[in-house]
């Protein structure tokens, strides 16, 4: 109840400092708000002791504030509310600002600064060239905008090599302040013929176990990302994971990662276009038969998507992220709609396949999520 | 002196004749000419109405020669996407998510923010000569304007649209009005000239509606509000370096 309360006196105090900020605010800043309200309705999930059939009804608002299209300098500040809030009753600092960043552009190179997101890599739920962030995809929420990565705090220098080439480098600063624990990462992205080519690497400090915090280590992680079109869509990137000391043979091997994306659009009729997308996470030298530790790792995951859209009218969408070797599959089936200036309707089913013992258990609840977002 | 008198008089008649005596290939060259710039910038909208109400999205737009074209939106919902033709492909870019997507062969065909315009349809490459065979079909006034009607049939089926009729000005070579059929001749949208501007000695369309015959009640409207021809650009507007900027 307290807690509830510090979550309404946190957001009074928000929406205060907002209020003020936006009544300052030049003619030429652009403001857009994005507002989601989704109605949840879940079956009892067993996990969760004493928790019976829920409704939840979920905000999530975006308040953005983006400066002029004009000149060398750029940037943009967006604050998040999220109600229930997670933890509930809580408002963190971190989770509300969700960008805040600057650009600055020079002759020859551009300084990103603050809170963003580099798109490194190809796929959007299996992406090997992540390397700058942790994410396996396989454990992630299924949504109809689909999983996308986390904006994390960073200073960046892109060069230019080219019309369609890039340098670009970058720095994570350690949330423990401490400054052996920083991640720095650069990439090097270019036109290979009618291919696009990305080679990269990081060195990313990361904790080998989340709940010890002593330990963390770096974790060297290069990648090379190629993409392309040949009759359908194609993009393939592999990576390593070495640690910076003691990488024997063993350890490069289990590491090496591979995700392969496939993706084909069909037109339907004249206003109707399908569109296909698989895309694989393959580690081989993992486990291809089912484990019973408590965080099994397995060689091989898989995303399918079909989607059906009806030019000016609603998405059907079905996808799935399937864990082949235990037999398990997360599963979201939805329609969306465009319907008016800024405004989409949203309605999906997702529910887990599998044993109790799988990546996905069955016995997780089935949800049932319908909405709207609005942007203005 | 009589017979060279007559002579004289059966070339004067003749002139006008040998001037209307226009081949279908000048023409669409010409066509094509009056709607590619050494460079262009314009400022505009979309109004797209369907039978729940209408959208309206605002946009910048660059290009360069027939192959080289850069659209950025201004609009709140779509603010900072960006939309960048090069020859063969189209990079979209997602400023929110900070996100650059490359696009090639069918999916070029998806409609542009909902509206019956594609990406194919707002940052077409002017070549049309290489992509249709073209054969003039008559003669016919549109809003005043005398025109050639030109059918247009696809040599490959790597076009959006496989048969296209054009309605082209006599004069100033613009195209008036336009009909998008199928192989069999099924009409599928229909574009047509509302209103005209003059930039810099050329008459432009500003205002031009295109509708979907396939869906009811569904029509865009494209609106030129700012148009500069052969505006001094950096070539550097067409990279991903801007478009990401």
């Amino acid at each position: 109840m307290r807690n509830r309360a510090n979550w309404y006196k946190s957001s009074i105090v928000l929406c205060v400092v907002l209020c003020a900020s936006l009544a300052t605010i030049p003619g030429s800043t652009n403001l857009s708000v994005e507002l989601s309200l989704l109605q949840l309705i879940a079956t009892p999930d067993p996990a969760i002791l004493g928790m019976d059939w829920r409704y939840v009804s979920a905000a999530d608002i975006t308040v953005a504030l983006k400066s002029p299209n004009t000149g060398n300098v750029r940037g943009e500040v967006a604050f998040q509310l999220t109600h229930p809030a997670i933890p509930p009753g809580t408002l963190q600092v971190d989770a509300l600002v969700q960008r805040a960043y600057l650009q600055l552009r020079f002759p020859t190179f551009r300084l990103t600064l603050g809170k963003t997101r580099l798109d490194w890599g190809e796929g959007s739920v299996f992406n090997a060239g992540n390397v700058l962030e942790e994410t396996s995809g396989g454990g992630t929420a299924l949504t109809l905008e689909g999983p996308t990565s986390r904006n994390q705090w960073l200073s960046a220098v892109n060069i230019p090599l080219g019309p369609f080439s890039f340098l670009e480098a970058v720095v994570l600063p350690p949330i423990s302040l401490k400054l052996e624990e920083t991640s720095i990462g650069a990439r090097y992205y270019a036109s290979l013929g009618d291919m696009k080519l990305e080679i990269g690497y990081s060195l990313r400090f990361e904790l080998a176990d989340p709940a010890d915090a002593a330990s963390g280590r770096h974790l060297h992680h290069p990648y090379i990302n190629l993409q392309g079109s040949y009759g359908l869509d194609w993009q393939l990137t592999s990576s390593l994971e070495l640690p910076t000391a003691e990488a024997t043979a063993q350890v490069l091997r289990d590491s090496w990662t591979t995700s392969l994306g496939l993706f084909q659009l069909i037109p339907i009729g004249y206003r109707g276009m399908l569109s296909l997308k698989l895309e694989a996470l393959i580690a081989p030298f993992l486990s291809w038969s089912e484990q019973t530790t408590p965080t099994p790792q397995y060689a091989l995951m898989l995303y399918p998507e079909i989607s059906y859209s009806i030019e000016g009218g609603p998405q059907f969408t079905a996808r799935s992220i399937i864990s082949p070797v235990d037999a398990c599959a997360v599963l979201m089936g939805g329609v969306q709609w465009n319907i008016l200036q800024g405004l989409t309707l949203q309605a999906y089913l997702t529910a887990n396949l599998g044993d109790e013992d799988d990546t996905f258990a069955s016995g997780g609840s089935r949800a049932l999520l319908f909405g709207v977002h609005w942007v203005y | 002196m009589k017979r060279i008198f007559l002579i004289i008089i059966i070339l004067i008649a003749l002139i006008p004749f040998a001037l209307s005596a226009i081949t279908v290939e000048e023409i669409i060259n010409r066509m094509d000419a009056a709607e590619t710039f050494s460079t262009s910038f314009s400022r505009g909208e979309i109004l797209s109405t369907d039978r729940f109400g209408q959208k309206t999205s605002t946009f910048n737009a660059w290009a360069r020669g027939a192959d080289e074209s850069l659209i950025e939106f201004t609009s709140v919902a779509e603010r900072g996407q960006k939309v960048l033709r090069t020859k063969g492909e189209i990079y979209l870019f997602y400023p929110d998510a900070q996100e650059l997507i490359r696009l090639q062969g069918a999916a070029l065909r998806q409609s542009l923010l909902g509206s019956d315009i594609s990406y194919e349809d707002m940052t077409g490459e002017k070549n049309t000569l290489a992509q249709y065979t073209a054969t003039i079909e008559g003669q016919e006034s549109i809003g005043g304007r005398f025109c050639h009607i030109i059918t247009m049939v696809a040599k490959s089926r790597t076009v959006a649209y496989p048969v296209q009729k054009i309605w082209v000005d006599m004069e100033t070579f613009m195209v008036w009005k336009a009909q998008y059929s199928t192989q069999n001749g099924r009409l599928l949208k229909e574009m047509e000239v509302l209103g005209t501007m003059e930039v810099d000695g050329r008459i432009l369309p500003s205002r031009t509606a295109v509708s979907d015959k396939l869906k009811k009640d569904s029509k865009t409207i494209m609106v030129l509000t700012e148009m500069q021809i052969d505006p001094p650009l950096d070539p550097s507007i067409f990279s991903l370096q801007n478009l990401t900027w």
